[in-house]
Order: C-alpha cells, then structure tokens, then sequence
C-alpha cells in the first residue's frame, strides 16, 4: 500500500477537466445492484446515466427519506433491515398447533408469541422467561403449550388464552427441547445438562444414559418411541413409557442438531453439525440414506416430515436457507429463499399446505407447501422499526374472514387482495383464474409497483 | 427574479471511473454518482456561479436541493462539548497486566514484564467516584468496563469483587449498572457462568480459523487457544448472551480473513464482528504491516461472505452514518485506572512505563482518596478532534472516522502535526465502499439518511442476531484491544 504520508487527501468539491468530454449534459449515474462487499472495488456494477429529472422523480415517489426499494422476486426482496419482524430477537422455534389455527414462536427476546395462523395476525406475547427462549410445543389437544427456555425453566401455558400454568424446575441448563407424548399424558424435556426429563406435574423423572447435551427429541404418533439427539453426534431411541434404551444411532461427526419422526414412525431424520442428513430406519436404527450437501456451510438446525410422509424440510442455520427433500428416496426437490439469517425452526402445518420457518432475521416466513411459494411474513408492528417498508394487504375469504399478508417491498400483489400500499392505494388485483397445477411461486404476479419501484409505507404507519 | 441556489453542504467528490464520480456531503449523509458534468455544475455553484444550461428544466437543482446540498441552510458539524469539571460515570478498570495466553502480536506485550495487579481498593475508589458523579449529575447509570494491558480475568477476585461493589452502589442509589469486559475467552466453567450471569456484555479477542487463531494466539506453552475460545463462545450463545467478536489481523493471515469471517459467521452468534491490522507495537513492533491493500481487498470478500450469512464486519475508524469529531473515548475524557491506580485516557496505555503515558496518563488519587487530574493534559487531548487536523480538510472521511486512533497516529508520525497514515487509505476505501452501499441499498439512485439519526448504532450489529434491539445494550466495541 503506498503509504499515505505526506500525500495529503485531496477530495474537496473543484471544477475537474478528466471526463468531462465523455457526456454533453449533467446525468446521475445508477448503481445496477446492491453491490456485495467483496465486489464493491470492481465498477461493473455502475449502470447507466438518468437525467436529473429521473433522479428527482425517484426522490418525489420515495418520500422525505429518499428510499427506494428495488422490486425484485418476491423471495428475495427486503435487507434484513427492511422486513416486517414478529419479535425483537432471533427466532429460536416455531410450532404450528395440531389443529392448524395457532402458531406459537419463541425467541431471544425471552418471549413467545401466538399467531392466529389462518389470518396471520398476532393474538398473544407471553411474558415470563428470564432468558432466551429455545422451544416450544403445542400440546396434541391444542390446549396447552409448552416452552423451554436458557432460563433453565418450563413453562406450561393454557391454549388460546396464553395464561401461564406453571413453571417446571429441574434442568441445570438450557432447555433446548420440550415434547408432549400423542395421548397428552406425558412431557419429556431435553437439555443442555445433558438430561432427558420425564415430567409428571411437577415431578421429574430424568432418562440414565445420557451424558453429552440434548439438542433435540421427538416422540413417535404411535407414542411407542422417544429419540433423542446429542451435540455429540449420537442419537438414542428409547421405548415408551418406559424410558428403556433400545438403540444408539451413531454416524453424525459434530451434533445431531435436529431429529424428526414421520407419521408412521418407521423412519428417523437427523440433521447433523456435519452438514449432512441422514434417514434412519425405526426401531432397528439402519441408516437407510445421508443426504450430501451442495453448499459446504450449509448446516441444518431444524427438519420437519410432512403430514402425509412425503416430504422433507429442513432450515439451515449457517445459511439463509430452507431445503426441501423427497422421502423416502431422498430427491432434493427445492431450495427456499428469503430470509437473511440462518433458519432456526422449520414445521409443516398439519393439513401439509403450510411450511412456517423462524430465522435469525427475526421474522417469521409462512410458505406454501410443498411448491414453495413465499405466502407473508408473521408480524407483529410493535416489533417493527418504524423505518421498515412494508406492503400490507388483506384478503376476505368466502367465508368473510379477513386474511392479512404482511410482505416486503416489491412483493407480488396476493390475488384478490386490497393493496394498501400508498404508490396504488385501495387497487385491488382481481383473482387469478383457477390453475390446474398447484400454484407458482410466484404467488400471482402483478407486483404492487410504481413505475417499476415499489414504494411502500413504513409498515407502523399502516396501523392507522 | 428567482435567487440563484446556493450551495449548502460539504461536498467531496471521489473518483469511481473516467468521467464518473461520487458525490459525498458526509454531514447531510447524502451522497450520488455522477458524471463529470454533474461535478462541474456544483464546483461552479461553490465558486457563486451558477450555470444555468445544466439546470434548463431545474430538476438538476431540484435533485441536488432535496438531498440537502443546495438552500439547506448552514450545517452542524459534530461538536463533543466538555464539562469544566471532570465527572465521568463510566470507569474502565485494567486489572492486571498478568495474562494466561503470550499472543505474538500482543500490543501490550503482557506476560514480558512483571504482572501488576489492581487492588479492590482502587477498583472501589473508581467505582466511588463514577457512582458519586452520576448521582449528582443525576444521569441516572454508571458503566463499568474491564479490559487489557492483560487479561482481566486473571484478577478475579478483584473483578467480581469491583462489580459486587457497584452493583451495591447502583442499587442503593437507584442506578443502572451496565458492566462489560475484554476479554481472550480462556477461562473455567465457574468463570463463564460468573460472567454470563452478571455481566450484560463481552468482547471476545477470536482470530476465527482454528489454525489461524492458534498460530498467534498461544499459550504460555505454546498451545493454540481456539479449543477455549470456542467453547466459550458456543456457552455465551447457548445463555444468548451478548458478545462482539474482536479479530486481529496479520500480514501472514489476511489471505485467511475471509475463510475466518465465514468460519465464526457459519458457527457462532456475535453481535458484532471486528477486523483491524495488528497494531505494530509491544511483542508485534517491527513485524510485517498488515496495512495494505491485500488487506482491504480481503475484507471486501470478507464482508461480502458474511453478509451472506446476515453478518457483518466493523472496522473501528470506517462508520458512515455516524457522524463524530473524535474518534474514541482517548481525546474525550475517558476515565480509565491503570492497575498502579493512575488514570488514562487511552486503551493503549495502561501503565507509565508506556512510551506514550506523559500524553494520556492525566491523573491519579491522592493520599486522601479523591482523585487528582491534570486539566490541562485533558484540555491538550480534547483539542485533538479531526476538525483541528489540517491534514484531514481534504479527506472525504474525516466526519465519521474522526481522526482515527490518536495513539497509533502519534506512533506512526510521532508527536508533530499529524501526517497521514497507511490506516487512513484503509479507512477510505471501506468508507467508500459503504457510501456506495447505502446507495443501493436506497435503490440504485442515492442516499439520504435522516437528519440527525446515528445510523450505525442500530446497523453496527451483526444482523444474525440483532441483540442490541433486545434491550440490552451492544457489546462496547474496545479499539485498542489486541
């Protein structure tokens, strides 16, 4: 680097002669695409001249702080500055209720939320953890949840009402997993100590056999099976209710961050800290397949079998990024983008038509399943810097609820929804014609646009 | 007649390409590209003429006016006011010169010379002092800080005992306290658990890669620490709490510092990561310059992987948005007591055997426990502001890198005027590269901050975790940490 001694910068507004031959008038020069740091020194990024009245137009369209949102595919749309947040810290689990009207969230933020799924709007913040809160899970009934917090605690709290019921002490460590057995009657919790607990009301039974941190369990529909998982790479199966040892799974190099069951309970998924994935068979505990990874960082924190046992999603943690698989044999079907922090938490509604995913970025995405598409954000405004742009709409169905996508800038108008936004206020894009298929990801097209920018309102304003 | 317009900002004009350049009016926070015409047509307007035939239709004017750089009015500069009286709330403690690692390029060079060791007393002496000044001055907090010329850890018993004491202190008085450390994250179990339970932030000195943490940060054996580090920043993730990463770079590893930011970004949660050269002083003096071009060249992939992963890097004196005269707490008054009980205004000097102590070493307690300061050595360092420094009127970054590092300055062009330093085409070229990344991000056509607004304080955190929006307050970034 030649040494900037004695060359004294000189970057102070004068008349400059190099260039100026080049143009015949005055022109603002646009910049093509947010360029990455690591690009920022090579000028293909500089794009064509607009005149100054262009420019000017730009600024009259974008308010007083002159932003403007590129509209692009609505899965890539929005910074991570710019997206509608459903809490003030990462999202560390989200759980969609058996009987597919409630999603609950937990988050660093030492809250949980409850959702009102089929509308998308917030019912509830439950208050109490002192510390991060890691899982939660909702009760097979739908009538209590669950929740698992760096506090050390459980929480039980009653469904809808989001009353707190008690607080179960017992772990020495983070709570990173909480499970409710099919017949409601068993609570097996999952920790950093190290522990597996069995909890009757306020009694704890603790698993022997265990010694490196829990990092996940699940318990079999059939409620016969209990699996666990380790930051040690191993997974355990265990026969209910007894708490027997039936198996050690031993493949994973690094943790066994998430494991997951399908419905019939033949066959075990565990996502590893060795960025692979790989499929069990039940009980026996054969390794049946280990899904290889493209991406070298991409690790898997959490993985999700669908109702039906067809497919299978997983949420990275060390990239912004959901996958979706083929079960049983394995085909990489889709990759989901959108969020722009590693996905912490991935669950499929149970009527299979809704994937929900909680992610560093601290918002909650809700996707159509399986094809894909990015449907709304969860949000909830008290959450939402006053400076984030947002595009609201609401949708009433046939059945005259009101449906509320909440989606960043640039994101394609919802079909039939009111448009909010104040580039085309109260426009409402008419339904798509039926399709035969199962919907793109495209999610109707027709994006909420000014010119080919979308200039939506800072989405607190919306509230009014 | 219509008055002509009249230029109202601090313009700099940086070159991009033939013809083509970025215009920067750093205290509107506004900034464009455009062609040399464009450049021409502002230069015209500082000179009181105004061409017209640039501005037929008058939106040239009328972009240039909504951006603030034409009839806005006067600016503010950014100005640091000081009290007459020297009453600080915020006190940093350097406990020890003692540390269990011997790092290569250690600034301090701890562990060389005989360990000093902070006594309680003195820690309460301080901590007296800030508790007493926030109650008059009615601020309502006080913060406690622990940090180098050693590893503070290794003083526990003077570390727990210091923040007992203030939190008695803060609760009898009805105080905030907010407490944070520096630290190489090599320390027990109970340790950690102390310190995830009391203390509302860390910043962690972690050189990423394993291998390339452990070539420079070693044991008094010679054992690379990252085994330590790591566990310790897989605990402070698992309790979320709140720590920033503090990377330093040499000139053998800047090759590695992208792999290294995709290392800790792919594994841990930090609220911040910061990236600066090693500072060739202490164990490092006349080691190779990690203040190049490579180095830029390697944050800029560095920066654009971990934004990949939501992430981003710091570089202490490169923060467009933020608009300040100074750059740290050394030519502001900070209150920091060296382990002998003096006290110093620089991060870098921690006794007064540092060449440079008859400069930031300004005071110390009498006999009778009141503490003693040199004014007038506050007053030397309080007029060492960018706005003061003829060399830097030309330099487009003046406002937001605020100088740089007084020490390093003073170290590299010793104690006459101020004369540039390799960091100061670092900075530059970081601060560019986030001029033009604001610009897209506002679209592709300009940016405009808000008026006042103190962007990156809410944008200096990692957007992977974005804790500081939980209420706790962002892990103090400590400049001078190695």
């Amino acid at each position: 680097m030649n040494p900037a001694k004695d060359n004294k910068p000189s970057f102070q507004l004068t008349r400059i002669s190099e260039g100026e031959e080049l143009y015949k008038q005055t022109e603002i020069v646009m910049l093509n695409d947010a360029p990455p740091g690591g690009t920022m020194s090579r000028r293909d990024f500089l794009g064509a001249g607009i005149t100054a009245a262009a420019a000017l137009a730009f600024l009259n369209g974008c308010g007083k702080q002159g932003e403007i949102i590129l509209a692009k595919n609505e899965n890539r749309t929005g910074t991570a500055e710019a997206l509608p947040l459903a809490h003030s810290g990462r999202i560390h689990s989200v759980f969609i209720s058996p009987d597919g009207k409630l999603l609950a969230s937990g988050s660093a933020d030492k809250t949980i939320k409850l959702w009102n799924l089929p509308e998308r709007t917030l019912l509830k913040k439950l208050e109490g953890h002192k510390q991060a809160v890691r899982c939660v899970f909702i009760s097979p009934a739908s009538i209590a949840l669950v929740s698992g917090s760096a506090d050390n605690t459980i929480k039980l709290w009653s469904l809808p009402e989001g009353a707190l019921m008690g607080t179960l002490e017992g772990h020495k460590n983070t709570v990173r997993s909480v499970c409710i057995s099919p017949d409601g009657e068993l609570l097996v919790s999952g920790g950093a100590d190290g522990g597996i607990k069995f909890w009757k009301g306020s009694e704890a039974r603790t698993l022997e056999g265990y010694q490196s941190r829990i990092s996940s369990i699940c318990i079999s529909l059939d409620g016969k099976f209990l699996a666990s998982g380790s930051d040690h790479g191993t997974i355990k199966l265990w026969s209910l209710p007894s708490g027997t040892l039936i198996k050690t799974l031993k493949g994973h190099e690094g943790g066994a961050n998430s494991i997951c069951m399908s419905p019939d309970g033949k066959l075990l998924v565990s996502a590893g800290e060795d960025k692979s994935i790989r499929l069990w068979s039940v009980p026996d505990g054969r390794l049946l397949k280990t899904l290889k990874m493209v991406n070298r960082f991409e690790s898997f924190a959490s993985v999700c079998i669908s109702p039906d046992g067809r497919w299978l999603a997983a949420g990275s943690h060390t990239t912004p990024t959901i996958k979706l698989w083929s079960l049983p044999d394995g085909a990489l079907v889709k990759t989901l983008l959108g969020h722009k922090g590693g996905v912490n938490s991935v669950c499929i509604s149970p009527d299979g038509k809704t994937l929900a995913s909680g992610s560093d970025d601290k918002t909650i995405r809700l996707w159509n399943f399986p094809d894909g598409g990015f449907v709304s954000c969860l949000t909830d405004l008290a959450d939402t810097p006053e400076s984030v742009k947002g595009a609201i709409f609401s949708v009433t169905s046939a059945t005259g609820q009101t449906i509320t996508y909440t989606l960043p800038c640039g994101a394609a108008i919802p079909d039939g929804a009111t448009c909010a936004c104040n580039c085309v206020t109260g426009s409402i894009k008419p339904p798509a014609p039926a399709r035969r298929n199962a919907p793109s990801s495209s999610g109707g097209g027709g994006g909420c646009r000014h010119g080919t920018r979308c200039v939506c309102m800072a989405v607190r304003c919306r509230r009014t | 007649m219509p008055l002509p317009p009249v230029l109202s900002a601090e313009i700099y004009v940086i070159p991009l390409e033939a013809g083509r350049y970025l215009v920067y009016a750093p205290l509107r926070k506004a900034a464009f590209i455009g062609n040399a015409r464009v450049v021409n047509f502002l230069a015209a307007l500082k000179d009181g003429n105004y061409d017209g035939a640039s501005d037929y239709d008058g939106s040239m004017t009328g972009f240039l006016r909504r951006l603030e750089m034409l009839d806005a009015g006067p600016e503010q500069p950014p100005q640091a006011f000081f009290p007459d009286a020297h009453e600080p709330v915020s006190v940093t403690l350097f406990l020890t010169t003692a540390c269990n690692l011997r790092c290569t390029y250690c600034y301090a060079a701890a562990g060389d010379a005989p360990a000093r060791f902070m006594s309680l007393e003195t820690a309460r002496r301080g901590i007296d002092f800030v508790v007493q000044n926030a109650v008059k001055r009615r601020t309502g907090f006080i913060d406690i800080n622990f940090h180098g010329g050693g590893e503070p850890t290794q003083n526990w018993n003077v570390l727990t005992g210091a923040h007992d004491h203030a939190r008695r202190l803060a609760e009898e008085h009805g105080l905030q306290l907010t407490c944070y450390t520096a630290t190489n994250a090599v320390f027990s179990d109970k340790q950690l658990d102390w310190i995830t339970a009391n203390l509302q932030g860390a910043s962690v000195s972690f050189d990423g890669l394993p291998d390339a943490h452990d070539m420079h940060r070693v044991t008094r054996n010679g054992k690379g620490s990252s085994e330590s580090v790591m566990r310790t920043l897989r605990r402070f993730d698992e309790a979320g709490f709140p720590y920033g990463i503090r990377m330093t770079v040499t000139a053998d590893m800047i090759a590695r510092l992208p792999d290294s930011i995709e290392f800790i970004c792919s594994r841990f949660h930090p609220g911040q990561i910061q990236a600066e050269p090693a500072y060739q002083i202490g164990r490092w003096a006349g080691a190779p310059s990690a203040e190049t071009h490579a180095f830029v060249a390697a944050f800029r992939e560095a920066q654009s992987r971990a934004r990949q992963h939501g992430c981003e890097v710091t570089f202490s004196a490169a923060r467009t948005g933020t608009l300040i005269n100074h750059f740290c707490g050394a030519t502001q008054d900070l209150f920091a007591i060296t382990p002998d009980g003096s006290v110093s205004a620089c991060y870098e000097v921690f006794d007064e055997t540092n060449p440079r102590a008859k400069i930031f070493i300004y005071g110390a307690a009498a006999n009778d426990g009141a503490w003693q300061f040199d004014m007038e050595k506050l007053a030397f360092l309080r007029r060492h502001s960018v706005d003061k420094r003829e060399y830097c009127t030309g330099c487009f970054a003046r406002w937001t890198c605020g100088g740089d590092c007084l020490h390093k300055a003073l170290t590299v062009c010793g104690d006459g005027d101020f004369s540039g330093t390799d960091r100061c085409n670092i900075i530059r070229e970081l601060t560019k590269d986030q001029i033009l990344a604001r610009i897209a991000d506002a679209g592709g056509v300009c940016w405009h901050g808000l008026p006042g607004s103190d962007e990156d304080e809410d944008s200096s955190t990692c957007a992977k975790c974005g804790e500081k929006e939980d209420n706790t307050p962002a892990v103090q970034t400590s400049y001078g940490k190695e």
